[in-house]
């Protein structure tokens, strides 16, 4: 999936209006991600949500929170999203 | 921070989504019951009521947003459930291993009801296929049977002919369902 500047930012705001749905205290796993967010019409590998995930985590932007480190199996990482990345929906209108 | 490359247009079902307070009363005028309104009405009475004017778009967007927010509490709950009886039968379990079994037990669930939704969607798609397809036969075959029907009227007179031109009918190929 090679993506310009204005469709990576289309499809990072694609992961968060799925993370959005989530307002539970369970986060939601990389693979859970990946199949969530083909209905918004992006088909990502595992490594493109690891680093879109990687780069809304960074403290810089904030957007998502990792709530599990996979301690048992990497895999299992679970994010949520932030108040910060629920702002930077609603300040777009989403 | 960077400038975000794409503007930002507000989506329409937005205005929805920040009205928080308006969310409960929504879903109970969408859950089965006396209270259930069919969407025109419940956009009307948000517009009566609390001057919000949405568009029938925007709010089948929201509703299926409203339904995530809904199926992800209750998949909460059975996952709450399910960490309490591993809990019970294992008292050794630590708290980082029900943690992550519970993320990972949400997640799956919500796996699950994305792929059914995404077989659900391809199976009525196909079934729409199906139904054109069957139409467009339907069609074809009038329109041939038509022709022939035309043809035979012309030549109905003529008995030479016209057991000529059954003979060549005869040779034609049937037509596929």
């Amino acid at each position: 999936m090679t993506l310009t500047p204005a469709q990576t930012e289309l499809y990072h705001r694609a992961l968060l209006r799925v993370l959005d749905c989530n307002n539970t205290r369970f986060g939601l796993t990389e693979p859970a991600l990946r199949t969530l967010v083909e209905a918004e019409g992006f088909e990502p590998s595992e490594g493109e949500v690891a680093d879109a995930l990687d780069y809304m985590v960074d403290p810089e932007v904030g957007y998502v929170v990792q709530v599990n480190k996979g301690q048992f199996n990497p895999a299992n990482r679970a994010w949520k999203i932030t108040a910060r990345g629920i702002n930077h929906l609603r300040e777009r209108g989403q | 921070m960077k400038k975000p490359a794409v503007p930002s247009i507000p989506r329409a079902d937005a205005v929805l989504k920040n009205r928080t307070e308006l969310h409960d009363a929504i879903w109970e005028r969408l859950l089965p019951g006396p209270n259930k309104l069919k969407h025109h009405e419940i956009i009307a009475w948000l517009q009566a009521e609390h001057s919000l004017t949405v568009s029938t778009g925007a709010f089948s967007v929201f509703v299926s947003w409203l339904r995530l927010q809904k199926q992800a509490a209750a998949n909460a709950a059975v996952t709450e459930g399910l960490l309490d009886a591993v809990k019970q039968a294992v008292p050794t379990v630590t708290q980082e291993q029900l943690d992550e079994l519970g993320h990972t037990t949400f997640s799956l669930q919500a796996m699950e009801q994305g792929d059914l939704k995404g077989y659900v969607q391809l199976r009525s798609l196909r079934s729409r296929e199906e139904i054109e397809r069957a139409k467009l036969d339907l069609r074809l075959k009038t329109t041939r049977e038509h022709a022939l029907d035309a043809l035979r009227e012309e030549i109905k007179d003529r008995p030479e002919s016209l057991r000529a031109f059954e003979a060549f009918v005869a040779t034609l190929p049937e037509e596929k369902p």
